[in-house]
């Protein structure tokens, strides 16, 4: 009996940028099932790894395999970016249709649906995110919440079974935080979460791994703790959310 | 981010075929653009306000747009009768001024904002990707189709970046002046403005690729080609040719 492959592996996989020292080297990693956060100081080759997986950077060492199959062409990569989706940390980047569903139906549409299947998984995509009302909001016109969220749907249209995810609740405020927190709880595929927000890592991930010194290593578990902090009323009784 | 205002509407012209209204645009333009005679002009400048008015196009933004154009066609009217030759009208015993030039200025700017109306109206009136559509169905080749409607999309992302930038600075106190301290930062402003455009343009196609995307358009809905865009065809091409016969043969 042959032993399934992982969804998707990297193997000795290096890469620097140009003129610089190699910021990823010799990484092993792969991803089946489960959600696994990557934290680690600005710049120390997060976002980087994330887009070598994707085929957004070629790696200069090392092999990446995707459901035992090796990615080195174009159309390996697109092969793989059927089934893996990627959050940006920007919205705006992400963003680019004039309205909320041509954004959101853009995925099923160069899948190969035709454009009555892309609406109906824009409208159940939507609905699950309760983005009903958004269809034909301008997209560049919505607050920078409603821009993450719209930025998800487009990407859980597509069906993934891996998500990445690059600093998803930057510049959030707690509300939408907290909604993206149980969204992403719910959602039944394999997360790669990039994040310096700790609880939200702690809440959303089984495993951690930070990055230093272009290598890969998983974190201890992580304990709860108290910590001070200061706000106003902060003398009366109150409850954290 | 695109804008586009005059996409979004119900009409007539909204909802045809996007392919009929860009071989109707070219069987409009060919003609008024080379035409030399001001009746027959002004024949094709009524055409354009009926499209205008059939697609409902919002006055104020027409106008707007018109405004930025004709700056260019005033500074036509300001140098041509000034340089045309031919005829000459001497004005205020000081000024030769041509009557050909005038002429020539004039029908130019007849002609510039009779184009511009007709072509706001018939193809502002469909989004991007449905534009890009009809023009990979007429045969254009797909990189040209990319290119020509993403020039049109970046112009308004470079606009985006520049105001940024002029933002960052005004709130820095900076004052335009002749200095140089000025032109260095209006230089500045200019560079940093193409980098950063480039590098969102850059974000937005990885966005895209990472979507599938392959340089193929594929709108969401598609006006098929049905009878009124064959009537629109060639109502309009008949009109082109009775106005370029009484042209020729008044």
């Amino acid at each position: 009996m042959t032993t399934p492959h992982p969804l998707l592996e990297l193997q000795d996989i290096s890469y620097c940028y140009p003129n610089q020292s190699p910021i990823i080297e010799k990484c092993n990693f792969y991803v089946d099932k489960g959600r696994t956060g990557l934290i680690g100081a600005n710049g120390c080759g997060k976002t980087t790894l994330l887009q070598l997986m994707v085929g957004l950077l070629k790696p200069q060492a090392g092999t990446i395999f995707f459901n035992g199959n090796i990615v080195e062409d174009q159309k390996g990569y697109q092969l793989l970016r059927k089934s893996v989706g990627f959050l940006f940390q920007n919205s705006d980047d992400q963003l680019f249709s004039p309205t909320v569903i041509e954004d959101v139906t853009f995925g099923p549409l160069n899948l190969g649906h035709s454009p009555e299947e892309a609406r109906d998984l824009a409208h159940e995509v939507l609905e699950n995110l309760g983005l009903t009302n958004f269809e034909d909001r301008v997209t560049h016109r919505l607050s920078g919440g409603e821009k993450k969220l719209v930025a998800l749907a487009t990407i859980l249209v597509m069906k993934p079974r891996l998500l990445l995810l690059d600093e998803p609740t930057n510049n959030l405020d707690p509300r939408t935080r907290k909604q993206l927190m149980e969204v992403l709880k719910e959602l039944d595929l394999a997360q790669i979460i990039i994040s310096h927000d700790w609880d939200f890592l702690e809440e959303t991930t089984d495993t951690l791994y930070t990055i230093e010194h272009g290598h890969l290593h998983r974190c201890t578990e992580g304990f709860v703790h108290a910590h001070k902090h200061v706000h106003v009323h902060g003398d009366k009784p109150h409850h954290h959310a | 981010m695109v804008e586009e205002p005059f996409a979004e509407g119900t009409t007539l012209l909204h909802s045809m075929n996007a392919t009929a209204k860009i071989i109707t645009a070219i069987i409009f333009v060919l003609p008024t653009a080379t035409t030399d005679s001001f009746p027959v002009a002004a024949g094709f400048t009524m055409l354009a306000l009926i499209f205008a008015t059939i697609a409902r196009l919002p006055i104020m933004r027409v106008i707007k747009r018109l405004v930025l154009v004709n700056t260019f066609t005033l500074f036509l009217l300001l140098t041509l009768p000034l340089t045309y030759g031919g005829e000459q009208k001497v004005l205020y015993s000081l000024v030769p001024v041509s009557i050909e030039g005038t002429r020539m200025a004039l029908l130019i700017g007849v002609k510039t904002n009779t184009i511009l109306i007709a072509m706001m109206a018939l193809l502002n009136t469909s989004n991007l990707s449905v534009l890009g559509y009809g023009l990979e169905k007429l045969g254009l080749p797909l990189r040209l189709c990319y290119l020509i409607l993403f020039a049109y999309r970046y112009i308004f992302v470079i606009e985006q970046e520049y105001r940024r930038l002029l933002r960052a600075a005004q709130m820095r106190c900076f004052k335009p002046s002749t200095t140089i301290h000025t032109y260095r930062t209006f230089g500045y402003l200019f560079g940093m403005t193409i980098v950063k455009s480039w590098e969102q343009a850059h974000r937005v196609h990885q966005a895209m690729i990472l979507r599938g995307f392959n340089g193929r358009f594929i709108p969401l809905s598609v006006p098929s080609i049905d009878l009124k865009s064959y009537l629109l065809i060639t109502t309009v091409a008949l009109y082109s040719l009775i106005l370029v016969w009484l042209e020729y043969y008044p």
